[in-house]
């Protein structure tokens, strides 16, 4: 069974002059949503600060020394977030490992939202009224006995998709 | 030719006329949806979108040529009376037969195109399309419509 296209426009016009056309219509809705661009920013780095060999040191997402990430996007609107994050922390060829991972985002610049795990995967988020969204990040280093002292850094990545 | 006769004939075309019409129905089924997009980001829905592509199911009359126009609209209308491009590219239509074997074929909404319905009378015809918001595109709800025009002859 086939939908012959007939592409002859002569053959339009023969069949148009025939003058037993009827015509009949159906409407559908075109729509789209725009939303604005996402932006991230650098709040504020997560700052062990001095950290004791063979003393696990954990900062909490309520930590003055939390790390902070700004996100603005469109108003009220859901929004998925992953991280990229080290397994150390590094200093020259020396390792500070990382044994966990936390985190909490809210609408407001307070670490006093929603608690989520970002080494976990995706998690979703709404942003405000404003289109802002704050995410906080803590962790827990666990530096050996015998761990080298010098100061030791890493990078934590956040990707916000709507 | 007798007075009579021509009266009969016009009377004998109506009636012809007259169960066809009845026969033809377009029924919009989907809208066409873009869905969210981002400022300064082309979009494009293909016709072949499952989900977003615009649907109209039509039936028509067995072994009749179909002429499938569109009334199409170049701008979206969105919030405090933004507005924003859409367009048709020539292969942003899909028609399909609801026969089981039946090929889709590709063609320009723009000017539409003109199909005989061969072995069913029922067909579905499938719509994309491609906004292009500017990079200062006012955020919100954007939307027009779309008609189908079948003519059968």
């Amino acid at each position: 069974m086939r939908l012959t296209h007939v592409a002859s426009a002569a053959l339009l016009g023969i069949l148009s002059l025939a003058g037993t056309a009827n015509a009949q219509s159906g409407s559908i809705n075109v729509t789209a949503n725009v939303l604005s661009p996402i932006t991230v920013a650098s709040g504020q780095a997560l700052d062990f600060q001095n950290v004791t060999p063979g003393v696990p040191k954990t900062v909490a997402v309520t930590s003055g020394n939390a790390g902070r990430f700004d996100i603005s996007a469109a108003s009220s609107t859901p929004v998925s977030m992953t991280f990229v994050l080290p397994t150390d922390l590094t200093s020259g060829g020396n390792l500070l490992p990382i044994a966990s991972w936390s985190g909490n985002h809210n609408t407001s610049n307070s670490p006093t939202g929603t608690g989520f795990t970002p080494s976990a995967g995706a998690t979703g988020a709404t942003t405000s009224a404003t289109g802002q969204l704050f995410v906080f990040i803590g962790a827990t280093v666990s530096p050996g006995a015998a761990q080298a002292t010098g100061v030791y850094n890493g990078t934590v990545q956040m990707t916000v998709i709507y | 030719m007798p007075w009579s006769r021509i009266l009969l004939f016009l009377i004998g075309l109506a009636i012809w006329a007259g169960p066809a019409s009845a026969q033809v129905t377009v029924v919009g089924v989907r809208d066409l949806t873009f869905g969210n997009v981002l400022q300064g980001v082309r979009s494009t829905v293909s016709p072949a979108d499952p989900v977003r592509s615009g649907m109209w199911d039509i039936t028509a009359v067995l072994g009749a040529r179909v002429r499938v126009r569109f009334t199409l609209p170049n701008r979206l209308n969105g919030p405090a009376g933004a507005q924003m491009r859409i367009r048709f590219r020539n292969n942003s239509a899909i028609a399909v037969s609801s026969a089981p074997s039946g090929i889709p074929v590709t063609f320009n909404p723009n000017s539409g195109a003109t199909f005989r319905l061969q072995t069913s009378k029922r067909f579905f015809v499938f719509l994309g399309g491609e906004v292009n918001p500017a990079g200062n595109q006012a955020p919100g709800a954007y939307s027009n419509i779309v008609v189908l025009t079948l003519t059968v002859f």
